[in-house]
């Protein structure tokens, strides 16, 4: 499928800011799942948009405005092909020990997505699920995707009801969250089974073109801006998407701007600035499929 | 090294003195016996001068968590360490190889990591540091040289070998303290030092310099601050006197913007672009968007200059690793892998506890050992559990299973003590630590820093516990040098082209400075006028004659007018509220302790006797605040004239010890704004809100009021030798050139500071403070102050004028705002570099 994407971003500093330095991810990563055929940062006021890869391979824009300004606006514009991963979990008949035992030729590789991070905690209630629904002897493929249909069954998507720093510890009491939420614990109840679990950060088109029959095809939850779900790494060697929000793999509708250990390695921006508190926010993306 | 080891038995009990050879031996003997000649109590005379230079010096080490930290001296010995040049050689070779290894080894882990791959060090114990960076995976460095600059400490090993204990490649401290070292006892026993041939070390900041110089990819006149996390970090002394001796800024995060991926210093005059940053911030504060965004000491963007090369970091980002001991335990085995082992000077033979059995040795006799976190350098993170009581210790080495990955431990060493003059030649346990020059050419420098225990039997050296220091002697003999111990000098025959102008940061303290000192004053004076007027006019006016004067101070002050309101005790003096009340954010005492504060955060850059001044100004307050009866009204008068009169000895040490450069100008600027605001605000409330009749005739006592809150009276009856009249008065505080605090005065003093401050600025004249300061100057000196006088027409005639009906009052509020204006403009284009034409 191809996509449209808008992304904006707009800040207003109802004191004047000064001397705002950000960092950016909101190019989408080019991979053997989807291919980024155009991309532009406008910044406004105007600046130099700087760009290099970091460390998980992300693309990541920086912006500096020394001066003072009451207002920043971000926009970030691309188009992206998705290509549909059939099959993905399909062909595994082994357990989770056997898996385990395969990961082992790429332990230093992995190593940074089988321990704990800073927002995936590994605390006891995290290693009891994962003791529970990842059980050493269980099928691999089957159980990841029991994992993610059980999370989808017993905890609650509700916009708004955390925020940006909720510990996984915090959302197993609440019991509901955000797409962020639910991939930080599925994350923590791979990793603490012992299967390397990443972070993907991207965009999700909820509400699909009408079909032939004149009825929407199945809607989808996601963020109003940016969607996260989560990778696990299969034993033979490429990483798979699975959604516990939606309680489905990552499919053609899924766009993926970036991969980390957590949340903390792909905001889709961050920065500092000089000025007072305030500030209002308001993000907008519009999705839009072509034909 | 000698072959013939004594046993571990003899080394025990034996001091450095003994174990010395050749002339070091001898050296020893004559220090020795030199300072036993002394009776107990000449060796106290001379110890008590030690430690008395030492304050002189200021050589302080902040300690944390103690109430009055700024001022801990540290305790000072007489009795040098000797390093004969056998020694000394053998030494530097080892810590020459050492600093190659954890170079390549930086080199390796920052790009291919083939020491992880290969299994030479454990990928978990890189990958799971707080000290790997990720972001400065894959990024050259200048010269492939990430430690610039090394130290070592060394202790001899139960056979007497020298062995290194700790390992500092990432934020090296403590050269400064081996430099005053010597400075102290040059200065307190000369004689001492003439009895051996000891290698100068006054040459270190400079020969530092010139290394730091060599890595700013080729740059001709490399531009080079330190960059320090500011006053409250323990090593600020040793940051100050560093750069101090280097001639470079010393400046903090916010001193530096990044744009476009160049790191700039905000001066006076502009910003400025920097080449090399010496570096005593830790990596994982450097920069907020890179790494740990609750940082507010760091440079945001630092790391995208690093990435393009535009700026060297020295030591490099990602050295912070080298805190990790268990890898400096590994060196060994590094020094193999990259081919330059094996190691002359090896590493203590550090235990890794996460090795189970290397852990079982630990645990079958806990006591012989001295356990660390494995990469924190507090020195509050060490444990022995041979001191612990039986409870203590199990639930220690419980944590120790349960979290093995944390700890290392070592064998507790000898730690070889020296005879110890302030203990009446007592042997006291001693540290050595070595300082080297990293890079393709790596180098020593002949000083090194000895740290000493203060109590018998106790090792506890570090200075941030309450060790000593003592001066180290490098002897020399005729032998060459086996290494190049100089940088290529660099002679310039002319001064600097590129000189980097003064920071802005530094600039807008003393700006402040001047702007709080002038307010405190202006307050002051004021209060002990209206005092004054009050006790001489009893009798004749009641008391609330007065009150609408002191509300329109207060409004000139800024002030709150509650804090003029009678309050509950039924005091109506207003002088304590608004010269110390607590509760009054604007009190004079809040402004002292203000420019105290700003005086803190430059006071490196200014004169020991403007900051005694301020400090004695800081101090009054607080001391009258703490009196049993802060209102009592006799003490508050004391205290104004005391204030005043130390507001004087301010304006004096100013003006008699501060350079008149660019600083100067700025603490000057600072007083002339505040003082035509707060002219003009003044002025504007007593003659227009309150004075009975703010016309020609304002009544007597108000215009004597108000000449003499300015303390202008004497000027005025010169001038006119007739009673005050409302336009004279006026003409004189606003026009009269020749009155220092007239606005014209002052905003001709401004002009002049700006014309020599502005010199090579790049602004735009279009925008800059410059020409608004010329066209207030001009609003000012040729204002009708006539027109001014004559009511509005609306003012009929038969109605008497209102106060609000002259012209006047609405003047002199749009000088206030243009002042106001003025001080906005200049912060913009020399302080805060907000005016958005300079930057573009």
């Amino acid at each position: 499928m191809r996509f449209h994407i808008e992304h904006t971003t707009e800040y207003d500093y109802p004191d004047p800011a000064s001397e705002s330095f950000s960092e950016l991810r909101l190019r989408p990563r080019d991979s053997l799942r989807q291919k980024v055929t155009r991309h532009q940062t406008l910044i406004e006021p105007g600046v130099l948009v700087e760009s290099h890869i970091d460390y998980f391979g992300n693309y990541v824009e920086t912006i500096s405005i020394p001066y003072r300004h009451q207002r920043l606006v971000i926009s970030s514009a691309c188009e992206v092909e998705t290509k549909p991963f059939n099959d993905a979990l399909g062909a595994f008949d082994l357990t989770i020990a056997e898996a385990r035992q395969m990961y082992q030729e790429r332990r230093r590789e992995l190593h940074d997505f089988l321990r704990p991070s800073q927002y995936v905690r590994m605390v006891d209630p995290v290693r009891e699920m994962a003791s529970d629904l990842l059980p050493e002897a269980a099928p691999f493929a089957e159980s990841l995707l029991r994992l993610n249909d059980h999370l989808y069954r017993t905890l609650r998507y509700l916009p708004g009801a955390t925020d940006s720093g909720t510990t996984v510890e915090q959302f197993l009491l609440r019991r509901e969250g955000v797409c962020q939420d639910f991939a930080h614990l599925m994350i923590a109840i791979c990793r603490a089974a012992g299967l390397p679990a990443r972070y993907v950060s991207g965009y999700i088109e909820t509400d699909p073109p009408l079909g032939d029959d004149g009825k929407p095809s199945e809607a989808l939850i996601g963020a109003v801006a940016t969607h996260a779900w989560i990778e696990v790494f299969t034993p033979t060697g490429y990483w798979v998407g699975l959604d516990p929000t939606n309680n489905m793999l990552d499919g053609e509708r899924h766009v993926q701007i970036g991969i980390g250990r957590d949340y903390a390695d792909v905001p889709p921006l961050k920065g500092v600035f000089k000025g007072g508190l305030a500030q209002r926010l308001s993000v907008q993306v519009r999705m839009t499929r072509e034909e | 090294m000698p072959a013939d080891c004594p046993s571990s038995a003899a080394v025990e009990s034996l001091d450095e003195t003994q174990l010395a050879q050749g002339m070091g031996a001898e050296i020893y003997g004559r220090l020795r016996d030199h300072l036993s000649q002394n009776d107990s109590q000449e060796l106290e005379r001379l110890s008590d001068r030690g430690q008395r230079l030492m304050r002189d010096l200021g050589v302080t080490f902040a300690l944390y968590n103690e109430e009055d930290a700024a001022d801990w001296i540290l305790p000072y010995d007489l009795f040098p360490r000797v390093l004969d040049p056998e020694t000394w050689r053998f030494l530097s070779q080892g810590v020459i190889q050492r600093v190659g290894v954890w170079n390549e080894f930086f080199r390796d882990i920052y790009d291919s990591q083939e020491a992880l791959k290969s299994g030479v060090v454990p990928f978990e114990l890189v990958y799971d540091d707080p000290g790997y960076q990720r972001n400065a995976v894959g990024l050259a460095v200048p010269d492939d040289t990430f430690v610039h600059v090394a130290a070592f400490d060394l202790a001899r090993d139960a056979r007497g070998r020298w062995v290194v204990i700790e390992d500092y490649v990432g934020n090296v401290t403590g050269v400064t303290y081996g430099l005053q070292a010597r400075a102290v006892l040059t200065q307190a026993a000369p004689e001492l030092l003439e009895m051996a041939p000891v290698c100068p070390v006054q040459g270190y900041p400079t020969e530092l310099l010139e290394h730091l110089r060599g890595f700013a990819r080729g740059i001709q006149e490399p531009r080079i601050v330190l960059l320090s996390p500011g006053s409250y970090n323990s090593a600020h002394y040793e940051h100050s006197w560093l750069a101090r001796q280097m001639g470079i800024p010393l400046v903090r995060g916010g001193d530096l913007i990044v744009l476009n991926s160049r790191c700039y210093l905000k001066t006076i005059g502009g910003i400025e672009p920097i080449d090399v940053i010496y570096r005593r911030l830790d990596d994982a504060f450097i920069d907020p968007v890179a790494f740990r965004s609750d940082s507010t000491l760091g440079v945001p963007g630092l790391m995208t200059c690093v990435r393009k090369g535009t700026v060297t970091i020295a030591n490099a980002i990602g050295t912070g690793l080298g805190d990790n001991r268990a890898i400096g335990a590994l060196l060994p085995r590094l020094a193999k892998f990259y081919n330059r082992g094996p190691l002359s000077l090896p590493s203590v033979e550090r235990r890794l506890c996460f090795d189970p059995d290397q852990r079982a040795m630990i645990e079958s006799e806990p006591e012989s050992w001295m356990i660390q976190h494995v990469s924190e350098r507090s020195n509050r993170l060490v444990w022995h559990p041979g001191r612990m009581e039986a409870e203590e210790r199990s639930r220690f080495l419980r944590d120790l299973r349960r979290h093995p990955e944390r700890y290392v431990a070592e064998p507790i060493l000898p730690l070889t003590p020296l005879p110890t003059a302030s203990a009446g030649m007592e042997g006291r346990h001693a540290g050595l630590r070595l300082f080297v020059f990293g890079g393709k050419n790596p180098r020593v420098f002949p000083l090194a820093l000895t740290r000493h225990a203060t109590e018998a039997d106790s090792r506890t050296i570090s200075s941030g516990l309450g060790g000593g220091i003592r001066d180290t002697w490098i002897l020399r003999d005729d032998e060459p040098a086996p290494v190049p111990s100089a940088a290529r000098p660099v002679y310039l025959s002319a001064p600097l082209q590129r000189r980097l102008r003064l920071g802005s940061r530094i600039a807008d303290s003393l700006y402040w400075m001047g702007r709080y000192k002038s307010r405190a004053e202006q307050a002051t004076r004021m209060l002990l006028v209206l005092r004054r007027l009050q006790i001489e006019t009893a009798g004749r006016e009641s008391a609330d004659r007065w009150a609408p004067i002191w509300a329109a101070l207060a409004r000139a002050t800024s002030h709150p007018t509650q804090h003029l309101a009678p309050d509950a005790e039924g005091v109506d003096d207003p002088s304590y509220r608004l010269l110390l009340a607590p509760d009054n954010s604007g009190s004079v005492a809040r402004c002292l302790a203000s420019l105290h504060e700003n005086s803190r955060g430059v006071r490196e850059t200014i004169p020991p006797e403007v900051w005694s001044a301020v400090h004695r100004l800081h101090q009054l307050c607080q001391q009258a605040q703490e009196s049993e009866d802060p209102t009592d009204p006799v003490r508050l008068s004391d205290l104004m004239q005391s204030l005043l009169d130390a507001v004087d000895q301010l304006d004096g040490a100013a003006g008699k010890n501060m350079l008149h450069d660019d600083a100067w100008h700025f603490w000057r600027l600072g007083q002339n704004v505040e003082r035509a605001l707060s002219t003009t605000r003044i002025t504007r409330e007593v003659l227009v809100k309150y004075g009975r009749a703010a016309s020609e005739h304002a009544a007597d006592l108000d215009l004597d009021a108000l000449l003499r809150i300015l303390s202008c009276q004497y000027a005025y009856r010169s001038l006119y030798q007739a009673r005050p009249t409302a336009p004279h008065v006026v003409a004189l505080i606003l026009q009269d050139p020749a009155l220092p605090r007239s606005v014209l005065a002052c905003l001709e003093d401004i002009r002049a500071s700006l014309a020599t401050v502005s010199g090579v600025s790049r602004q735009a004249a279009s925008a800059s403070p410059q020409r608004s300061v010329a066209k207030l100057a001009n609003l000012v000196e040729f204002a009708d102050l006539g027109a001014l006088f004559t009511p509005a027409a609306s003012s009929g005639p038969g109605k008497p004028a209102a106060a609000s009906g002259l012209p006047l009052g609405p003047w002199l509020d749009e000088l206030g705002d243009r002042l106001s204006e003025l001080s906005v403009e200049i912060s913009d284009h020399h302080l805060h570099h907000q005016a958005f034409n300079i930057l573009r």
